[in-house]
């Protein structure tokens, strides 16, 4: 469940979908939706009580709802979830620029102890302002940073890499695993759908060739470097049979995900919701266990069958990319049912890079295990071959 | 954190106002070191080591018999003339002596080895002025995988001791600038973080009562997180395969001589070697700083 608690930001990074969305509903959720969340959460857990839930804070910048919200929802959870809140599971994804000590407390009794975050030290992607005044953002992510560290909280962060980072890819390497050297670092292409920002876009090829620079500073030192994704996960899909690389590459979100946004409304995922496709209704009107069984989700559900049988018919990396996101996907073609431009990265970083470096060969096609779904993909179904 | 060891020039003043803590004296002359490790003893205090500062180079000193079962952290601008060590360098080899030479003259950098082959542990600082980074490079391999026998050289062998690759690996401790492990004293015994805060008169208490929460002191929290100014944006250092070890140590001297970053690089790949060499054979158990 990806809560998206407020759409505001204090940040006004060029590629963000919530800052430049064109039809802005209420930006910051009100209590009453908060609460209908943990009602909402405590009869589906009830229902399914194999059933975990993940509660994933987001926005905009979620920390702009002020420690209070976060105790309000605390309190939300122990008067509604009293037999199931050992099932709920929280995380945040901040920018960290207003995180403080109050914070910290109430995440801590939320069960948070890492803390997701995103970072640029490149000037004029992110930050207050037009344009963005990076100096200000970089001051404040910092001061937040030294806070989480000192009271204890482990953290991970995104990098985004843009068409500037193609000009200095060591160095942003470098200076990503120099401020986590112990990891929990994932680098990923920025995502440009609309006209604007294309100065930062960047090509599948481009970002394969820019994970292919960095890969040849990893692997020769990947205990120095451990952690750094989306190198970690391919290599333990090479080594032991894992499949998937990411929650875009899973192949499964067809029944794992919802977003809640402010006013209510929920939908497939963050994405979905920016754009307004697969809205499933309000969290007032529909139970999270109705909303699963939306129709929408059907054309999901069927994806890895449709993809199988057409766009990604013999590819043998099929089982850790399972055609890309299929929003990606969405975006590029105007349907859900083809593999996405996403997928020449993966396979050009595999081939071009991955393998050459590694001597390994993937061998991941779907005649080596099941076709995915909502089934966990067996660690069977993918094999290693060494080359000489 | 165990509360840090108190560095301070040899006084009976300060010893006073002091009990059970672990410390180092510091003094200039050689001369002095037997009654400095004296005064501290009589005072119920841990004798870490004493420091000497010493102006004249190594082969004019004379080790005194009586240093025995005292760590001397023995600071020389340089060894001097090999000849008049020959004379001294048995019983130098036979005191729990550390030399310290400045990596800045290039001469120190092969006096270096030759203490080493010698069986005297030794250690190179730096100071405002560069090494020459390819010989210093040398004298690192030499330290850390030379096959003839030989003892320690700081500060590789202390980097190799506390390195984990996946973290950075700290060394200010090698020439007692940590203030997590050393707070430096006054003649009035207010303190500072390091010597060089010391000698610049930059205190962070008048006295040690003030320290109880060291940890949280202002002062402390601030130069533990000095490292973030070099995180605001892609600088050289913060962007650099070296920063795992050197932390912007050298951010002075980047610019006029950049090999800092190829041999801090290099140096990381010879302590993994190293370590993985080392795990089969240890080394005698000697003082170290």
């Amino acid at each position: 469940m990806i809560v998206k608690a407020t759409e505001a930001c204090n940040s006004n990074c060029l590629y963000c979908d919530v800052v430049h969305k064109a039809v802005k509903g209420p930006t910051t959720m009100p209590l009453d939706v908060i609460e209908c969340l943990f009602r909402r959460a405590n009869e589906f857990l009830e229902e399914t009580p194999n059933e975990e839930l993940n509660v994933v804070w987001h926005g905009g910048e979620p920390l702009l709802l002020g420690p209070g919200s976060y105790a309000q929802a605390l309190e939300f959870q122990r008067r509604h979830c009293h037999d199931t809140s050992a099932r709920i599971h929280h995380s945040i994804q901040t920018n960290l620029s207003l995180f403080t000590s109050e914070f910290a407390r109430v995440f801590r009794e939320l069960g948070i102890d890492c803390i997701g975050t995103s970072y640029d030290p490149i000037g004029g992607v992110r930050g207050p302002g037009k344009p963005p005044d990076t100096a200000i953002y970089n001051a404040r992510f910092l001061r937040g940073l030294e806070v989480v560290e000192q009271e204890g909280f482990g953290w991970g962060v995104i990098y985004v890499v843009t068409q500037f980072t193609l000009k200095r890819p060591d160095a942003l390497f470098y200076f990503m695993t120099n401020l986590k050297p112990d990891g929990g670092i994932s680098f990923s292409p920025v995502l440009v759908y609309g006209p604007e920002p294309r100065h930062l876009a960047i090509t599948p090829e481009e970002y394969a060739d820019f994970l292919g620079t960095i890969f040849r500073l990893w692997w020769p030192h990947s205990e120095r470097f451990r952690g750094v994704e989306p190198f970690r996960s391919l290599l333990r899909n090479a080594r032991e049979g894992a499949c998937s690389l990411g929650c875009g590459e899973s192949g499964q979100c067809a029944a794992s995900h919802w977003n809640l946004a402010p006013d209510g409304r929920v939908s497939h995922c963050g994405r979905s919701h920016d754009w307004g496709l697969l809205d499933y209704g309000s969290i007032f009107d529909r139970s999270l266990a109705d909303m699963r069984r939306d129709g929408q989700r059907d054309i999901l559900a069927q994806r890895n069958e449709v993809l199988t049988n057409g766009d990604c018919q013999g590819c043998r990396l099929w089982l850790i990319c399972h055609g890309g996101c299929p929003l990606d996907s969405w975006a590029a073609t105007g349907s859900f049912g083809h593999k996405t431009p996403w997928c020449r990265a993966t396979k050009r970083f595999v081939e071009t890079h991955f393998e050459p470096v590694t001597g390994l060969r993937l061998k991941f096609s779907v005649e080596d295990g099941p076709l995915g779904g909502s089934e966990p993909l067996g660690a069977t179904s993918a094999q290693v071959e060494s080359t000489p | 954190m165990v509360f840090p060891i108190l560095v301070f020039r040899d006084s009976q003043k300060v010893l006073d106002r002091l009990h059970g803590h672990r410390v180092v004296v510091r003094v200039d002359d050689p001369e002095n070191i037997v009654d400095a490790a004296s005064r501290v003893q009589r005072t119920g205090n841990q004798l870490s080591c004493v420091i000497c500062d010493s102006v004249r180079p190594l082969s004019a000193i004379t080790p005194a018999e009586s240093w025995a079962g005292i760590p001397v952290a023995l600071f020389v601008p340089e060894v001097g003339r090999l000849r008049d060590l020959t004379a001294t360098i048995h019983r130098t080899r036979d005191l729990d002596v550390h030399v310290y030479l400045p990596a800045a003259r290039p001469e120190n950098l092969v006096s270096l080895r030759i203490l080493a082959s010698l069986n005297v542990p030794s250690c190179a600082t730096f100071g405002a002025e560069p090494p020459d980074w390819e010989a210093l490079a040398d004298l690192m391999t030499y330290a850390l995988l030379g096959p003839i026998p030989h003892v320690p050289i700081d500060p590789f062998e202390y980097i190799a001791d506390h390195y984990a690759p996946d973290r950075w690996t700290q060394w200010d401790a090698v020439t007692f600038s940590d203030p997590r492990r050393y707070l430096h004293l006054d003649a009035e015994s207010r303190v500072a973080l390091s010597h060089d805060d010391l000698l610049a008169g930059a205190f962070i208490a008048d006295d040690l009562g003030a320290l109880d929460d060291i940890e949280r002191h202002p002062a402390f929290v601030e130069r533990a997180g000095r490292w973030r100014r070099f995180f605001a944006e892609c600088t050289q250092c913060s962007c650099c395969p070296g920063w795992r070890v050197c932390q912007g140590m050298f951010v002075h001297t980047v610019e006029r001589a950049p090999g800092c970053s190829a041999f801090f690089t290099e140096l990381m790949d010879v302590v993994e070697q190293h370590n993985a060499k080392r795990r089969q054979t240890r080394q005698p158990n000697r003082w170290r700083p």
